[in-house]
């Protein structure tokens, strides 16, 4: 009882001045992508549950802080500066290629894998080992890549379904939360059957409070995201066996490192103020439904997604319209259905995304070949009145005598979230010309596209 | 120690007669050592008959058609093969039908694919032999059991006709060699090339998944008895790690080429799930193949086709029980395996209704009777007898047109009569569209067809890049807009076919000439399914919205024509 | 430490442990340092590139420079399909060897033509230390176990005079009547074969070996060595022993040189054997004859791995070295960044080799034929380089086949991209089918889900590859120290 009772468990180990500055470093890049930042919190909180992702980048920094490595020989082991380069080299040129390449490749489902998320996560191990060493970039692996793959969206979708439960919710922001401990032992030296039996508990508690203090979605999930983060590492220190441990030796951070590092906070920041953003173009009424409703559903931030079809002159073709429209332009933008972003450029640059009329179009295909049907989506953005509304177009092909599975009006789920990263590994070359069929799909929904505008476009690719 | 020196003497008749005699003793070892390229010559010889008298089969058809397609141009474009069939009876054709400018039968008579499929079947028989040899079965038998596999009528039939059954049961028989020779001799190495050789068939045919499972379940065991001494963990793990050998070939082969279609094509089980494969052809309505077929006719089928094998197995059975004989059953196994997962397949509707999905019952009468000839003369005498009378049996039962669809033509051309009419295929139709259309000098992708049909004007065409079919990465692109993607022309053919054809999907009503800004420019007739083709010409944009739109047809079709 | 002082504890330490006298002294360790020099004079490593040698490379990298400004789409694909061929032909070429080895049968060990006590003659064994006083007791333990008549035997022990640490732990333990301790003078370049070379000045015995103080031979190991010796023809000068790992089961990384080690012992030297190629030696456990040795002129001082380039000398003046049947067992590096700086010195080693053997390529291809310039060339020079490309070829290749960006698609000619896609599918998976035969072969059957992670170890070995390219250009001669003992107590 005693040592639960100690407060010593409430302290973060030797804070020394590498450990001062790595928060530093963390907080300065946190300012510098102060964009990217912006729109991750708010597409969680467009899926109404922040929580559970939030918590694993709290659970992460806690264990960083708090890191402790018993030493078997008593005596510190010596790191190596040439091998932390060639690692930082290795990694942070992945790191980029994810960011920058590899989302052109997921087109439509770039918000539901969020692969640049994931490439800053594996530049930020670069960086680590630069700052910490060799040794110390391979421990934190584990955790950092625990917490990159909680926290890409089609993770919470599938676990949490698109219309959870108050108790959902809170279960699965508990367990996104704490998990990054589940492969920190060189950190805590803890087996990992003790890990689970102590960190089951405490997400049994954060669910338990989340659910009863109630409130919306998200606020239930931010309760027990925040509850398990913390918790959940004062649990592991208490029974973190006190044999021989030393704080491990980070390299210090040298005159000669602190350079690069500053170079990379600065570049970041260039980065982020060079990216593009959306843009909503102005128009003087949103488009509202003009067919069958097909589906229809309210988010609980006020997002209202509405899917109807439009009527079709042949058994072979489905025209499906999906809108996404609400009051904040980020959740509108970022809930995972449909649209890419211009950031970052597609693989098709200037003819997957074109102009029609004022609007900026982006164009995707996807084909299966289960029974020979294509889809095309063709979506833009827009806004009126400072209501925000993303539209959607399917057109969805498919031969004669078979009925089109239509796509869903809810994001994917399951099965479908597989057949995803099977289309981006076949969708090697995107669509690179834009469709008549997608033309004359842009000129039905915009009555003031002239034709020159599409005479123009079909020329595109003669 | 005395030494001996041979007396010069001047060089006499008998020397001169020595001489050559030694000489021709090894002109006639040599020629012994290449016996396996008389069975290539036998059956190329075979192909050669068969071809001239216009005997073919389909699916050889379109391989050769793929592969033609691949050999001519720069552009190797690989994923014209397709991701329906496996590489393996595809990829060895295109070096040979680089030469098919110069001899036009090994495109037009499918010549190509007999050569494969030859070159495996004279491969399969080396190993046979070999395999026979070294597990001890006595030469005499081996020859007889060797040659009465080689000229088994279904298996000379399949051997000439570039269909993908022989180069599996080749690389299945030379994968059970060196099993054979690695449950004799122990040595691993030998196991891990039996292990790549069962996985390369995998290139070739899926089902041989099922034999590289029955090749692991015997490792397991054979591994299990042999460390009866040794701790448990250290069992385990050694089973575990040939496990590995067993298995890391098949996943590597078949998963490399599951990936490899899915990246170009965007689904992984094309066999499968593709609108071309199994599954979705054998649920046709009105189709001539029926889906599932009766276990009855099943097994009467086998009994038509192998009886022998139930004698062999119940010589065999009695042999075990009385006299005690110790029998490997490894090699049973694995071509045994794989028989019985085709004969779960024909019941339950996963395979159609074709003889050829027996054809694993013929080796495994020659492995059975391995394994009776073995232990003794009696055992020899009873798998030689086996052997011989399944040649006749073979030669029987393709003569049954109920029972041997495909396999009927050959048996008419065996014994003297004519086949042409029965083929597979007939390709006197889609021959005149070929001529037609390469008459046309058309530029390259301006015809649009499909694989499936589409095979058979390719072949007749001398210039196959000018059409564009279904493998193609952009088909579905440019059967949505032909015009804009520079199709001229397209070829259709009567919608009742039985068998998808994309043209028909999204322009059913184009054969009825129904679709505007097109106009019909060639028709013929010949035999076969389908009889009618047409060429039509397209002179302004069309799109499957607009095919069905339109009501005025220009030239619909006669009645009662498929 | 001042000179005097220096003078003071060299005294202090000789009382102990008698030393040569001075003049001796000197001699030995000039001989040491420049022995190579006088008998062959172009076989050392002092300078890493010969001056052809580096204008060829210098011309290299110009001209692949300038191609890249010029043309970058032409110049890439000239160099992809030259990596891809090069590839190949390496992976064949280590596979031929694997299999020939995996195939051949292992030598077994003579019992029958085991040496009398009385006929055995003296023994050497060298071996070199420095800055490991933890390693004294197993020194003791070692000789303790050996199975050799202790009059027969002379353990060398090699220390620097400045190693203070490993000298006053030295001095509290009470040493066996075999072991005589000698003090290396000091002067640079402070290596292993320079020590090595020092004591074979001083060695006494018929057949001469190094063992590293952690080694564990086993007993009868020296008794082999002779008998095999005494039975195969005069020109068979090296015996090389299997070495292993005793704590290959601490974690992964120690799994992964296991399986290393057992490959290169159990079937790459085998098959080198088999088909007539030059054997790198190990670092430790080679047995040799002595007066054969100092014939040869020692090792290589400045040359990080002094064994492989021993073994191709050896080669190259016409003598053979063959496989023994017995282990030693040592420890495996089980810490990452420890690894990496061995593994580093080791492929930093092998481009020096290669190099120096490499600087009169006619004459190389006359001692040891067309087929040993080829398998040294696959086994020690390409192994480093293309590991050290291999970091930068699996991003690409990984890239390409996921990514596609579009300025990469024109560099990569359809050929090159199915060549290239097969050899790193099939190549690889080749060679982690032959790592689990050979694992069968070796009775080692518990690493064998540990061969599925070896790509994560080709990858820590790109790592070591590209630092000792970097060190080799900017610091041929540093020695890595490779800290030991780190053994988990109670593991």
């Amino acid at each position: 009882m005693t040592r639960v009772m100690n407060p010593r468990f409430l302290s973060f180990g030797r804070f020394d001045r590498s450990k001062a500055r790595a928060t530093v470093f963390i907080l300065l890049l946190l300012i510098a992508g102060w964009n990217t930042v912006t729109i991750y919190v708010h597409q969680k909180t467009s899926m109404s549950a922040p929580g559970g992702a939030l918590a694993a980048f709290l659970t992460l920094g806690l264990l960083l802080l708090s890191h402790r490595l018993p030493s078997s020989t008593g005596g510190t082991l010596g790191g190596d500066s040439e091998t932390d380069w060639i690692f930082a080299f290795a990694l942070c040129g992945v790191g980029v290629w994810m960011i920058y390449w590899l989302p052109g490749r997921f087109a439509d489902h770039f918000w539901l894998w969020r692969p640049d998320t994931f490439g800053l996560m594996v530049c930020a191990l670069g960086v680590a080992s630069l700052l910490g060493g060799t040794r110390f970039a391979l421990w934190i692996g584990a955790p950092i890549f625990v917490t990159s793959v909680v926290t890409a969206p089609i993770v919470q979708i599938l676990l949490t379904g698109t219309h959870p439960t108050a108790m959902r919710v809170a279960i699965v922001s508990a367990l996104l939360g704490t998990s990054p401990w589940w492969l920190a032992r060189p950190y805590t030296h803890v087996r990992i059957w003790r890990r689970y039996v102590f960190l089951v508990p405490v997400i049994v508690v954060a669910t338990g409070v989340a659910v009863v203090v109630g409130g919306p979605d998200w606020m239930i999930s931010v309760v027990a995201g925040l509850i398990v983060a913390v918790g959940s590492w004062w649990v592991v220190r208490a029974v973190t066996p006190r044999r021989n441990s030393i704080s491990m030796p980070n390299v210090p951070f040298t005159r000669q490192r602190w350079l690069p590092v500053m170079a990379i906070v600065v570049g970041a920041a260039c980065v982020e103020l060079l990216l593009p953003t959306a843009t909503f173009t102005p128009v003087s009424a949103l488009t509202t439904p003009h067919g069958t409703v097909q589906g229809h559903y309210r988010t609980s931030l006020g997002l209202s997604v509405t899917q109807w079809s439009l009527p079709s002159p042949t058994p072979t073709i489905e025209y499906l319209v999906t809108t996404i429209t609400g009051k904040n332009k980020w959740t509108v933008l970022t809930y995972p259905m449909g649209t890419m972003l211009a950031i970052p450029q597609p693989a098709c640059p200037n003819i997957s995304t074109f102009h029609n009329g004022r609007r900026e179009v982006t164009a995707t295909l996807y084909l299966d070949q289960v029974y020979a049907y294509r889809w095309q989506f063709v979506s833009w953005l827009q806004e009126h009145r400072n209501t925000y509304q993303r539209v959607a177009v399917t057109i969805a092909t498919g031969p004669v005598g078979s009925s089109i599975p239509p796509i869903g009006v809810t994001p994917y789920v399951g099965v479908d979230a597989g057949y995803t990263l099977g289309s981006i590994l076949a969708n090697r070359h995107l669509l690179c010309e834009p469709f008549p069929l997608v033309l004359q799909t842009a000129l039905a929904m915009n009555p003031n596209t002239t034709n020159a505008d599409l005479i123009k476009h079909s020329k595109v690719h003669a | 120690m005395t030494t001996l020196t041979t007396p010069r003497r001047d060089a006499s008749l008998w020397d001169v007669a020595d001489s050559i005699l030694g000489a021709l003793e090894m002109v006639r070892r040599a020629l012994f050592f290449i016996w396996p390229t008389y069975i290539f010559a036998a059956y190329v010889s075979c192909a050669l008959f068969f071809a001239n008298r216009h005997v073919l089969m389909g699916d050889a058809l379109s391989r050769v058609a793929s592969a033609w397609t691949i050999a001519q141009g720069f552009q190797p474009h690989l994923a014209a093969i397709g991701f329906v069939w496996g590489p393996i009876p595809v990829v060895p054709e295109i070096p040979l039908l680089w030469f098919g400018h110069i001899w036009r039968p090994l495109v037009t008579e499918v010549i190509a694919g007999s050569i494969v499929t030859a070159a495996f079947g004279a491969m399969g028989v080396y190993m046979l032999y070999h395999f026979l040899l070294e597990r001890g079965v006595s030469r005499m038998t081996s020859t007889v059991l060797t040659l009465g596999f080689a000229f088994n009528p279904l298996i000379l039939i399949y051997s000439t006709n570039g269909m993908s059954e022989i180069p599996y049961i080749a690389l299945l028989i030379a994968s059970l060699r060196y099993f054979s020779r690695w449950e004799i001799r122990g040595r691993t190495m030998d196991l891990g090339i039996a292990a790549i050789l069962v996985g390369l068939a995998s290139w070739d045919r899926y089902e041989s998944i099922v034999a590289t499972i029955a090749m692991a379940g015997v490792v397991s065991i054979i591994r299990w008895r042999a460390t009866i001494d040794r701790p448990l963990p250290a069992r385990r793990q050694t089973i575990f790690a040939h496990l590995l050998i067993v298995f890391m070939p098949t996943i590597l082969f078949f998963g490399t080429f599951i990936l490899f279609s899915w990246s170009l094509t965007g689904t992984p089980l094309a066999q499968f799930s593709s609108v071309y494969g199994n599954s979705s052809l054998v649920k046709i309505a009105g189709s001539p193949i029926i889906a599932s077929v009766q276990v009855e006719t099943v097994s009467n089928r086998l009994m038509h086709l192998a009886p022998f094998l139930v004698v062999e197995i119940f010589f065999l059975l009695v042999a075990i029980y009385f006299r005690r004989w110790s029998v490997r059953m490894g090699a049973i196994a694995i071509v045994g395996l794989p028989l019985l997962f085709d004969l779960y397949g024909l019941t339950s509707g996963l395979q159609f209704d074709f003889l050829r999905y027996l054809i694993l019952a013929i080796p495994l009468v020659v492995v059975v009777g391995a394994e009776l000839a073995v232990n003794g003369h009696a055992g020899s005498f009873v798998a030689c007898v086996s052997v011989v009378v399944t040649m006749g049996t073979a030669f029987w039962t393709i003569g049954i047109p109920d029972m041997a669809l495909q396999e009927y033509p050959y048996h008419q051309l065996m014994v003297g009569q004519e086949g042409a009419t029965l083929s597979d295929v007939q390709l006197e139709a889609p021959t005149a569209v070929a001529q037609w259309l390469d008459a046309q000098n058309l530029p390259d992708d301006s015809i649009l067809t499909d694989a499936t049909y589409g095979g058979r004007v390719i072949v007749g065409s001398r210039y196959p890049r000018r059409f564009a079919t279904s493998p193609d990465r952009n088909y579905f692109t440019i059967i949505d807009n032909p015009y804009q993607h520079g199709i001229r022309y397209v070829i259709t053919v009567p919608t009742n076919t039985g068998a998808i054809y994309p043209i028909n999907e999204y322009y059913p009503t184009m054969f009825d000439g129904c679709v505007p800004n097109t106009q019909l420019v060639f028709q013929a007739t010949g035999l076969g399914r389908p009889s009618y083709w047409r060429v039509y010409k397209i002179d302004g944009p069309i799109s499957p919205s607009s095919a069905v739109k339109s009501t005025h047809c220009t030239a619909p079709l006669p009645p009662n024509v498929f | 430490m001042s000179d005097a002082a220096a003078l003071e504890y060299y005294q202090r330490i000789s009382e102990r442990f008698p030393q040569p006298p001075q003049d001796v002294r000197i001699a030995a360790e000039e001989a040491a340092r420049n022995g190579l020099e006088g008998i062959n004079d172009d076989v050392m490593a002092k300078v890493a590139f010969y001056p052809w040698q580096r204008r060829f490379w210098i011309t290299v990298v110009v001209v692949l420079t300038v191609g890249f400004i010029l043309d970058p789409v032409i110049t890439g694909s000239i160099l992809s399909a030259f990596l891809v061929v090069l590839y190949s032909l390496t992976v064949y070429g280590r596979m031929r060897i694997t299999f020939t080895g995996i195939l051949s049968d292992p030598p077994k060990q003579d019992l029958l033509h085991l040496v009398a006590d009385d006929d055995l003659p003296m023994y050497t064994i060298l071996m070199p230390a420095y800055d490991e006083p933890e390693v004294i007791r197993n020194l003791v333990r070692a000789v303790d176990e050996i199975d050799y008549p202790h009059d027969r035997l002379e353990l060398l022990l090699l220390l620097e005079e400045d190693d203070h640490r490993t000298l006053d732990a030295l001095l509290e333990v009470e040493l066996p009547a075999s072991v005589r301790v000698l003090l290396v003078p000091p002067s640079e370049p402070r290596t292993k074969p320079k020590a090595c070379n020092y004591g074979l000045h001083f060695a006494r015995g018929k057949y001469v070996t190094i063992y590293d103080a952690e080694d564990i031979p086993q007993r009868y190991q020296l008794r082999y060595a002779v008998a095999m010796f005494e039975n195969s023809p005069d020109n068979v000068v090296c015996l090389q022993a299997r070495l292993d790992y005793f704590n290959d089961r601490q974690n992964l990384l120690t799994r992964f040189f296991s399986i290393e080690y057992a490959t290169w012992f159990g079937c790459i030297l085998p098959g080198l054997q088999a088909l007539n190629m030059p054997i790198p030696l190990g670092g430790t456990s080679n047995h040799m004859r002595t007066d054969r040795l100092i014939e040869l002129g020692g090792w290589d001082p400045y040359n990080v791995t002094e064994d492989a380039d021993l073994g191709l000398r050896l080669a190259q003046n016409g003598y053979r070295t063959l496989v023994l049947d017995s282990v030693t067992m040592e420890e495996a590096n089980s810490d990452t960044v420890n690894w990496i700086r061995q593994r580093s010195r080791w492929y930093k080693g092998y481009l020096q080799t290669w190099l120096v053997h490499m600087r009169r390529p006619r004459q190389s291809f006359q001692h040891v034929g067309f087929r040993g310039v080829l398998g040294m060339t696959t086994v020690i020079g390409l192994t480093p380089a293309l590991a050290a490309v291999n970091l930068f070829a699996g991003l690409i290749t990984v890239f390409f086949l996921v990514g596609l960006p579009s300025f990469l698609s024109g560099v990569f000619p359809p050929w090159v991209v199915y060549m290239g896609t097969a050899m790193f599918f099939f190549g690889n998976a080749l060679v982690i089918f032959s790592s689990i035969l050979a694992m069968i072969k070796m009775r080692k059957e518990h690493l064998v889900w540990a061969c599925l992670l070896f790509p994560l170890y080709w990858f820590l070995m790109a790592v070591a590859a590209t630092k000792a390219v970097y060190q080799l250009i900017v610091k041929p001669s540093y020695w890595e120290k490779t800290q030991h003992g780190l053994t988990e107590a109670g593991e």
